[in-house]
C-alpha cells in the first residue's frame, strides 16, 4: 500500500469522584432513575452557579502526574458555547487552552506516542430518543470527563488499541476511572488522515470518528477509514475535514458534519470560575504520591521471572496480585506463588492465609515414602497397560497421565517429584 | 427607614402585618400608575408577616431577635431576575413567562432569614439590558418625580418603589450601572457593592464577571443595614469573596475631616448636563467644609471604558441567554427582545473566530489598564467622587430609537463595574425643573464601609 495512516486519539474518561464536577449532586449517571441525581447548577436553570469539585481536580492531577505529563501551573477554565439539547446551558465548560496537563509520552511497542494535553471538562447530558420524542437524562449532566488527547503518532490501528488499553489499566489502577467502556466511562475518538509513505507532514485535512465505544469497533471504524480515504486519494478527490460517525451495523462511516458546518465554539475564559494557581512544591506533592505504574510493575514481575501471561493477569485484577504479595510475604518463591493464585482454582476465593494454611495441610498428609508411593505405582500401571506402552514408545504425556492416576489414587496426598522417580524406575524395570 | 419600623416593632406600636399592609396597601394603589412591580406577592406577604409576628409574640427576648433578624418586619421588593422558589421570575421578558424556578438565590434566602418580608417582584429593563426600564416586556416604570420621565435602569422598579414607599429597599442588579443609575434619578441611594461582595447565585446573570448584586434605599443608613444582611461568602459562588462582613452602621458617623476625595477630570467634562455638574461641585464644597481635601485626580483610560464595557458585556451576555432555548423552561426564542437578540449578535460577532482577538481579547487588556489607572488613584485618594449621570431623567421614548445615546448613560458607572470597586449613589439635590440628581462616590475594593462613612456625611448636611 502506497499510503500510511496518521492516527491521533482523544480518550475521555468518566472520573469516579463521589459528587459532580460543578455542583455536590452524586456521581452516579448508572443504577440510578432518570433526573434523580440533579440540582440547578447541573440542571442550568437561570442564576445557577458552577463550583469546582475539588476531587476532580485532584484525580485529574494524579493521572497527569502518573502519565509524566507536565502539570501546570495555572489552569483556566473557559466556556465553549454551542447548543445541543443535552447541554443545558447552551456551553460546556472545559479548559483545553490552560489544561491540567501539557506533553509527555507513553511507549507502545517501542513507539513513543506522544500527549499534547490532558484536560478537564463536564459530561453532558444524555438524550434517549424514543417513539419519535427526545428524552433528556440529566443525572450524566456534570460529571467530571477527563480528556486525554494524543498526537498523531500512532502507525497502526492495533497500536491505538493497545494505548487506549494502557490507559484504561492505568486509571484503573490509580482508581481515578473505572474506564467501563460498555457504560461509556471509557469513549474513544479517533482523528484519522492518510498520506502517501515518503511524505512527512501532516496532511492538511482530518476526519475525526466520535464517540467510538469499544476497541473492536475503533479497530473496524478506522481500518475502514483508512480504505476509503486511500481509495479517494487514488481517484484523485480532495478530501475534507469533518466528522463521521461509525455505523456498527453496517461496519461503515458516515458524514456526521462537513467543515462548512464545523462549529465556531466561541471559547472565553469562564468568569464564574477563577483561575486555580499551583505552586511548584505543590505540584511536586502530587507527584510523589504515586503508586507503580503498569510498566514498572510488568519489568518487576518478568524480573521475578513469571511469564507474560501471569504478568498480564497480576496488571489486570488488583485482588489476585495482592495475593501473590501476600503469599511472597509468607515465604512462597514467585513462581510457586503464582501459580498457586492463578491456576489453582479451589483457591480463587481463599486469601493468601487460608491457601497458606491448606497448603501446610497437604505438606502435613504427604505420602513422600518411596516405597509406599510404589505399591500405588504398581497399582496404576497395572490398570493403565495402554499408558505404559505409549511411555515406552517415548511418550511424556503418559508420564503425566499416570502421576495424576497416583495423584487420584491418594487424593493428592503423594508427592507429585517423588511418584515421577518411583514411576520411572518402575517403568524402566519392566 | 429600617431603624424606624423595628423600634416600632419594639416597642410594640406596630405589627409586622400592619408594616406589610401598609406598604402592600400603596404598592397596590400606585402601582397601576407607576408600574414599579411586575407581580405583587400580597398573600404569600401577608402569611410571612404573620408568622413573623407570631415569633415576636412569643420571643422572651425580643432584642435578640431583632439583633439576629436585622430587617424584621421590612417590605422589600425583589427586581424580577432573583430567582425566588414558587413565584414567577420572568426577568421582565416575555420568554420568562411564566416561569417558576424551583430554588431561591442566596440574597433572598439571607434576607428572609433576616426577617425581611417580600412583597414582590420589581420592574426591570428585560434581562437588566437598559438604562431607562424602556426594555422591559411588562411596560416603562414611571418616575415618580415626573411620570412622563423614565426612572432610570436596569433596576427601574427598584428605584421608583423606593422613592414612591411602595418598599422599604428595593433589591437590584449593578452590571453597568443599573442600581445607581435608577437611585440617581429617583433621588434615592443605590449601593453598586465590591465584586463578589454579595453573592450572584440565583440571581439571572446577565454579564457574570460584572454582575454585582446591589440595593436602593432610602436612606445610606438603610444601605449600610442591608448590606450587612446580603454579603458574605456563599459556597455557591466561587466569585463570592471570604473577606470580613463589617457592621458598616458603627463607622456612618466617624468624622470625613482629613479626607482625600479625589475628582477624575474626565469625569467634569463639558458633556455634563450644567445643572447636574453644579450639584456636584456644591457637594464638594460641603465637603471641603467638613475637613475633606479636594484632589484632582487623571484615570486616562475612562473615554475607552464604554467600549470595553459594551465588548465584554454582550460577549457574557451572549453566553448567559444560551440557556434559554425553550427546551426546559420558558418560551420559544423569540420571545426574545430587540436589546437582547442585539447584545447576543454583538457578543457572538465578538467572541468569533477571527474576531476574539480584536474585540475580546483587546477589551480585556484595556479593562486591565483601567483597574490600573483606580490602583494608581487610591493610593493618592480615599474615595473618588463624580455625577452618576451626564444627563437629568429623560422623557419615555426620548431614546428608545437611538441604542448608542442609551448606551452613553452609562459612562460615568461602567468604569467601577470594569474595575470591580464599590460605588454608592447618594441624592446631591434636584434641578431646577424638580428632577433629582445623583452624586457617586467609589471607593477601593471591599471599602464600603467608607463609602457610607462619606455619603453619610453629606447626606445629614442636605437634610
Amino acid at each position: 500500500m502506497k499510503y500510511e495512516l496518521v492516527l491521533g486519539l482523544e480518550i475521555h474518561l468518566q472520573l469516579t469522584t463521589e459528587r459532580k464536577m460543578f455542583c455536590s449532586c452524586k456521581n452516579e449517571p448508572f443504577n440510578s432513575d432518570p433526573n434523580i441525581n440533579v440540582c440547578p447548577v447541573c440542571l442550568g436553570l437561570p442564576g445557577a452557579l458552577p463550583v469546582l469539585n475539588q476531587e476532580a481536580i485532584n484525580k485529574a492531577q494524579l493521572f497527569v502526574a502518573a502519565l509524566k505529563s507536565k502539570l501546570n501551573e495555572k489552569i483556566i477554565f473557559e466556556r465553549k458555547n454551542y447548543f445541543y439539547p443535552d447541554i443545558p446551558k447552551g456551553y460546556q465548560i472545559t479548559c483545553p487552552h490552560y489544561p491540567i496537563g501539557v506533553g509527555g509520552s507513553l511507549n507502545i511497542d517501542d513507539i513513543e506516542i506522544k500527549f499534547r494535553e490532558i484536560h478537564l471538562e463536564e459530561d453532558t447530558a444524555k438524550s434517549l430518543h424514543k417513539d419519535g420524542k427526545t428524552f433528556v437524562d440529566y443525572n450524566k449532566s456534570g460529571v467530571p470527563l477527563l480528556e486525554i488527547v494524543t498526537e498523531p503518532d500512532f502507525k497502526s490501528v492495533d497500536q491505538a488499541v493497545k494505548f487506549s488499553k494502557e490507559i484504561q489499566l492505568i486509571a484503573r489502577k490509580l482508581k481515578i476511572s473505572d474506564a467501563d467502556m460498555e457504560k461509556g466511562q471509557m469513549r474513544l475518538e479517533a482523528n484519522i488522515s492518510v498520506r502517501k509513505k515518503e511524505e512527512k507532514q501532516l496532511p492538511n485535512y482530518r476526519v475525526e470518528i466520535k464517540n467510538i465505544n469499544s476497541f473492536s469497533f475503533m479497530k473496524k471504524a478506522v481500518e475502514y477509514e483508512l480504505r476509503r480515504q486511500s481509495e479517494a486519494l487514488d481517484k484523485g478527490d480532495t478530501l475534507q475535514q469533518e466528522t463521521r460517525g461509525f455505523n456498527e451495523v453496517k461496519g461503515i462511516t458516515v458524514v456526521q458534519r462537513s467543515k462548512e458546518n464545523a462549529h465556531d465554539y466561541r471559547y472565553f475564559p469562564e468568569p464564574d470560575i477563577p483561575p486555580l494557581e499551583f505552586s511548584t512544591s505543590e505540584l511536586q506533592k502530587i507527584t510523589t504520591s504515586l503508586p507503580d505504574m503498569p510498566s514498572v510493575l510488568r519489568s518487576k514481575l518478568q524480573e521475578d521471572g513469571l511469564n507474560l501471561q501471569y504478568v498480564e493477569i497480576f496488571i489486570q485484577d488488583e485482588l489476585i496480585y495482592s495475593k501473590y504479595l501476600d503469599l511472597l510475604n509468607l515465604g512462597y518463591i514467585p513462581l510457586k506463588a503464582a501459580d498457586l493464585v492463578i491456576n489453582i482454582s479451589s483457591y480463587k476465593n481463599s486469601s493468601a492465609n487460608e491457601i497458606h494454611q491448606l497448603e501446610m495441610k497437604k505438606r502435613e498428609n504427604k505420602i513422600d515414602n518411596s516405597d509406599e508411593l510404589k505399591q500405588f505405582a504398581l497399582k496404576v500401571t497395572e490398570l493403565n497397560p495402554k499408558a505404559v506402552e505409549d511411555f515406552k514408545a517415548g511418550s511424556e504425556n503418559s508420564l503425566q497421565f499416570l502421576i495424576g492416576q497416583i495423584m487420584k489414587e491418594t487424593n493428592g496426598k503423594a508427592d507429585p517429584l517423588l511418584s515421577k522417580q518411583v514411576l520411572i524406575d518402575l517403568l524402566k524395570n519392566k | 427607614m429600617i431603624n424606624e419600623i423595628r423600634s416600632k416593632i419594639k416597642s410594640k406600636k406596630a405589627s409586622c402585618v400592619e408594616v406589610t399592609k401598609e406598604y402592600l396597601e400603596r404598592a397596590e394603589k400606585l402601582n397601576p400608575k407607576l408600574n414599579a412591580y411586575i407581580s405583587i406577592t400580597k398573600d404569600i406577604a401577608l402569611k410571612e408577616a404573620k408568622r413573623l409576628d407570631q415569633e415576636v409574640d412569643s420571643s422572651h427576648d425580643l432584642d435578640r431577635l431583632l439583633q439576629t433578624k436585622l430587617l424584621l418586619g421590612v417590605p422589600v421588593g425583589l427586581k424580577d431576575i432573583y430567582s425566588t422558589e414558587g413565584i414567577e421570575t420572568t426577568a421582565a421578558s416575555n420568554i420568562l413567562k411564566g416561569y417558576i424556578p424551583q430554588y431561591s438565590a442566596t440574597v433572598v434566602r439571607r434576607l428572609e432569614d433576616a426577617g425581611a418580608i417580600i412583597i414582590g417582584k420589581l420592574n426591570n429593563d428585560a434581562f437588566a439590558h437598559g438604562a431607562s426600564g424602556e426594555n422591559s416586556d411588562f411596560g416603562v416604570t414611571k418616575n415618580p418625580f415626573d411620570e412622563k420621565r423614565v426612572a432610570g435602569g436596569s433596576s427601574s422598579g427598584a428605584g421608583t418603589s423606593v422613592a414612591a414607599e411602595m418598599s422599604v429597599i428595593g433589591m437590584g442588579t449593578d452590571t453597568g450601572g443599573s442600581v445607581r443609575n435608577p437611585a440617581s434619578f429617583t433621588n434615592t441611594v443605590g449601593l453598586k457593592p465590591t465584586y463578589g461582595r454579595v453573592s450572584r447565585y440565583g440571581i439571572i446573570a446577565m454579564a457574570s464577571s460584572l454582575d454585582s448584586i446591589g440595593h436602593i434605599t432610602t436612606s445610606v443608613e438603610d444601605s449600610a443595614v442591608v448590606l450587612k444582611v446580603t454579603a458574605g461568602y456563599d459556597p455557591y459562588d466561587a466569585t463570592s469573596s471570604q473577606s470580613a462582613v463589617l457592621d458598616y452602621e458603627k463607622s456612618l458617623t466617624d468624622s470625613i475631616s482629613g479626607l482625600k476625595i479625589g475628582i477624575p477630570e474626565e469625569f467634569m467634562s463639558s458633556a455634563i448636563d450644567a445643572e447636574i455638574a453644579d450639584a456636584v461641585n456644591k457637594s464638594l464644597k460641603i465637603y471641603e467644609k467638613l475637613g475633606a481635601e479636594i484632589v484632582p485626580i487623571k484615570l486616562k483610560h475612562t473615554e475607552y471604558a464604554l467600549a470595553v464595557y459594551y465588548i465584554l458585556m454582550p460577549s457574557e451576555v451572549s453566553s448567559n441567554l444560551a440557556r434559554f432555548d425553550g427546551i426546559r423552561f420558558g418560551k420559544n426564542r423569540s420571545e426574545f427582545g430587540d436589546e437582547a437578540k442585539r447584545r447576543i449578535m454583538i457578543g457572538t460577532y465578538t467572541l468569533s473566530s477571527g474576531y476574539y482577538d480584536a474585540y475580546y481579547l483587546k477589551a480585556q487588556k484595556v479593562r486591565t489598564l483601567i483597574i490600573e489607572d483606580y490602583k494608581k488613584a487610591f493610593e493618592k485618594v480615599d474615595v473618588i467622587v463624580g455625577p452618576v449621570s451626564s444627563v437629568l431623567p429623560p422623557l419615555i421614548g426620548e431614546n428608545v430609537n437611538d441604542p448608542l445615546k442609551m448606551y452613553l448613560m452609562d459612562i460615568l458607572t461602567v468604569p467601577a463595574n470594569l474595575a470591580g470597586l464599590p460605588a454608592l449613589a447618594i441624592p446631591a439635590g434636584f434641578s431646577k425643573s424638580g428632577l433629582p440628581i445623583g452624586l457617586q462616590i467609589i471607593g477601593k475594593h471591599f471599602d464600603e464601609a467608607k463609602l457610607f462613612n462619606v455619603g453619610y456625611a453629606l447626606e445629614q448636611e442636605l437634610k
